[in-house]
């Protein structure tokens, strides 16, 4: 990768961030009116889009991003008013900045006038002249004229009072004289002084700048707007401008100050001056005549309040910085390697008298766990960052259905593994799509049926059992079970004689290729079904279940692992093998007594276990995975009731427990293939190789008659 | 000493290594005389190790000159100094609409 890929991709990362930041903005605007501050915020993210998008030549999004700050910026000094209507116009525009973006980023021009519909409405909005926002390829002031930026007295960066401690931003405008560069002063090297006190953002301004013909070579055009963030104080700042204070104009503004009246007159204009005007000669300037101290002093009065706040900002950004994910997925492959050789060490000491090696291992054992979470936080990120795109989504989806839906969102804050975060996106899209096509009703039908017009679409997020729940529940009509049966049994997909519970029948939209909708609407029914959705939560180590109410609506649970690298397991002995059967499916474990066991009806070998009043159904892990030499009698082995998140109990029969470790998850996909019935397998203290037991996908290996189909796809029902 | 010649059928403008407030005069002639040719313009930027503002403004007006002209603007080769001398000057923007041959 070169570099400029590099800053690319680091761009297209902040840009992913900013546009969340832009939409959230905007949805707390909507939702509390308008505060000056939030406008400032969005004007601040869609610009800093804008000015990546220019460094890289991304002239659509560049033009898009300058008509749509232009509106914020109205709005933010009140010409503009921050209503309801134009708020919902401007998160139209942030969605399509946000396709104009994605573009970008993956290269594919989205249709031809895409934008032209929201760029017109807010052009319309601003009275703004359309043409201006037609960003010409050659038209190079386009990219820098547009944002008065001196007559813009508000701070363009958070910042601390000058003075104290933390960093501080200072906003610096500099406005060579004709005569500056003959006089031997270089805006160049004052860039590159200010650089050395912190970091530096500047900004160009070429609107001064005249045809080549008229250009006098070394009279000074350009200006600029400098930021630079430093806790180097107001005096290092001055010092860089001692030399050269004369021979420009200069005001250096700390954030949270105004500027003061005796700044120069207003530099920018937006449009380049006549070129051939007689070029600023440098009109013999008398020499270092008093001039009006160009330097405004720092206000006594800085408000300290808001001064503490951005404090605490400035030093919030300085506290974090971006890792690539590779560094920290080798990091914990690392970890996972001291696991498997802590392990080794525990078990060759066992039965070993020296008290000393043992409290070290001990002691190791707790480093070892508490550096693993250590790392798996550095991975954790919270949910929101899925969760942040679904509701604009659902915006798209309420126009495209004409329903009306509203989204809410509880537990956002709930952390999960990068890896997890980062492929559960699509299918959550997928489900909501689902959710908003087939689920919700037209406002007339729900009106119909005595429900409010408005439908709601619930996403919620949580720790459940060591794993993370996602659930997506909403108020619309339920599973058509009827409908669903006749289509599955037209697709042969269950026997047309198969009794089959309400809960399986919901459960057959996950089969692969199925779809009822009548006609294959634009949204959901492309052919990719709930199965596309299902693997992709498998693939996971994740489940899916439905629970339908006709009439009252669904709700689909995604069931996750915390992370995709560790688990608690109990290993197991099976015939000659080892199995890890996951902890958090471990209910109790035990030894059944025969009278206990009762054979099921019209079935030879199977049994249920009465236990507390209550049957489960009993499977021989030795039966499912084929393995020989293993104890046949569940009355002479011993059972492990496993929980399977759809409540329902299963009851593994195995020959013995061998121990319980925290085991290192190496992907069997990856490695060699996927294996129903196994999640991954892992390396044991003694070297050893061991599968892990996937318990979901044995239930289906074990499944009943009728769902031999869905077993051999590996369908885990839940 | 500013080279200005024809090259495949564009004009070639070669920059020399320190490119200070007095070269802006010559650089200006030099780019105003390969705009006459009425072909593309190329300026080979590979051994540029100083710049000035100066400079850093002719080429502007230059580039900017040629594209209005309806021709292209190709900077060759353009070595680290001139790349980092506009990137800290904000200008990192502007250059990246020339087309950069490298």
């Amino acid at each position: 990768m070169n570099e400029l890929d590099q800053f690319k991709q680091t761009y297209f990362q902040e840009c992913e961030e900013l546009l969340v930041d832009l939409e959230e903005t905007l949805l707390a605007l909507q939702a509390d009116g308008g505060d000056s501050e939030a406008l400032h915020a969005a004007f601040r993210a869609t610009h800093s889009i804008k000015g990546g998008a220019g460094a890289f030549g991304f002239d659509r999004l560049v033009a898009f991003a300058h008509t749509f700050e232009t509106i914020l910026d109205l709005m933010r000094d009140h010409t503009l008013e921050a209503s309801p209507e134009n708020v919902g116009l401007a998160l139209q525009a942030a969605d399509v900045l946000a396709d104009l973006a994605r573009a970008a980023r993956t290269g594919e021009d989205p249709p031809e006038g895409h934008e032209t519909v929201i760029a017109a409405a807010l052009n319309t909005l601003g009275g703004l002249d359309p043409m201006a926002a037609d960003d010409d390829d050659d038209d190079f002031d386009d990219l820098f004229a547009p944002v008065p930026v001196v007559a813009d007295p508000e701070p363009v960066v958070p910042a601390a009072a000058p003075g104290s401690d933390g960093p501080v931003a200072y906003t610096i405008t500099l406005v060579p004289h004709a005569d500056m560069l003959r006089r031997g002063s270089e805006p160049l090297l004052l860039l590159r002084e200010l650089k050395a006190l912190g970091a530096v953002t500047a900004r160009a301004d070429l609107a001064r700048l005249p045809d080549l013909a008229a250009l006098e070579p070394e009279d000074a055009y350009l200006s600029w707007t400098i930021e630079v963030i430093t806790d180097a104080g107001r005096a290092a700042v001055e010092e860089v401008f001692d030399f050269a204070g004369d021979d420009c104009d200069l005001t250096i503004t700390a954030a949270g100050e105004t500027v003061e009246s005796e700044a120069p007159e207003t530099v920018v204009a937006p449009e380049p001056e006549p070129p051939p005007a007689p070029a600023p000669k440098p009109a013999p300037q008398p020499a270092p005549v008093p001039q009006p101290a160009p330097v405004p002093k720092p206000a006594l009065d800085a408000k300290p309040a808001a001064a503490a706040a951005a404090d605490g900002t400035a030093t919030a950004k300085a506290s974090s910085m971006r890792v690539d994910t590779s560094k920290l997925d080798s990091m914990v492959n690392m970890v996972g390697e001291l696991v498997i050789t802590q392990a080794m060490l525990m078990q060759q000491s066992q039965g070993s008298e020296a008290d000393e090696l043992q409290r070290g291992l001990a002691e190791l054992q707790q480093h070892t766990r508490d550096l693993q979470e250590g790392v798996m936080a550095m991975r954790a990120q919270p949910v929101k960052t899925v969760f942040s795109r679904i509701p604009r989504l659902v915006r798209e989806l309420a126009t495209q259905t004409g329903k009306r839906i509203r989204l809410e969102t509880t537990g956002e804050a709930t952390e999960i593994d990068t890896t997890v975060v980062e492929q559960l996106g699509d299918p959550l899209t997928h489900m909501i799509r689902n959710a908003a096509d087939h689920g919700l009703e037209t406002p007339e039908e729900r009106i119909a049926a005595g429900k409010p017009a408005e439908g709601v679409i619930h996403l919620s997020a949580g720790h459940r059992g060591g794993r993370i729940l996602i659930q997506i529940r909403d108020d619309g009509r339920g599973i058509n079970r009827q409908k669903v049966l006749k289509k599955a049994v037209e697709k042969g997909l269950v026997a047309p004689d198969a009794a089959l519970t309400d809960e399986e029948i919901d459960n057959l939209v996950f089969l692969p290729g199925f779809s009822t909708a009548d006609e294959v609407s634009n949204l959901s029914g492309r052919g990719v079904g709930m199965d596309v959705v299902m693997r992709n939560i498998q693939n996971m180590g994740g489940r899916v279940s439905i629970q339908s109410k006709p009439g009252q609506g669904a709700c689909i649970s995604l069931s996750l692992p915390l992370t995709l690298a560790v688990l608690d397991g109990m290993i197991v002995g099976v015939g000659a093998q080892s199995f890890v059967v996951p902890l958090t499916n471990i209910v109790e474990s035990l030894r059944p007594l025969a009278k206990d066991l009762h054979p099921v009806a019209g079935s030879n070998d199977r049994s249920v276990l009465a236990i507390r009043g209550e049957y489960i159904p009993v499977e021989h892990l030795s039966r499912l995975l084929n393995i020989p030499g293993a104890i046949e009698d569940p009355a002479q082995a011993l059972v492990l009731i496993a929980e399977t998140e759809g409540g329902g109990k299963v009851g593994l029969v195995v020959d013995e427990i061998l121990g319980q470790q925290q085991v290192v998850i190496k992907s069997l996909e990856e490695n060699f293939g996927r294996v129903d019935g196994v999640a991954a397998a892992t390396i044991l203290g003694s070297g050893q190789v061991a599968l892990i037991v996937d318990v979901m996908g044995l239930k289906s290996l074990g499944g009943a008659p009728h769902r031999a189909d869905a077993a051999g796809r590996g369908l885990a029902f839940g | 000493m500013i080279i200005c010649d024809e090259d495949g059928g564009r004009a070639r403008v070669v920059l020399p290594g320190a490119l200070d407030t007095a070269v802006a005069a010559p650089l200006k002639e030099a780019l105003m005389a390969a705009l006459e040719r009425g072909l593309p313009v190329v300026v080979d930027a590979s051994d540029v190790s100083r710049l000035s503002t100066a400079c850093i403004q002719v080429l502007i007006a230059g580039g900017r000159a040629v594209a209005d002209a309806g021709r292209q603007f190709i900077v060759v080769r353009p070595s680290e100094a001139l790349v980092a001398a506009f990137d800290d000057m904000g200008l990192f923007p502007v250059m990246m609409k020339w087309k950069i041959e490298t």
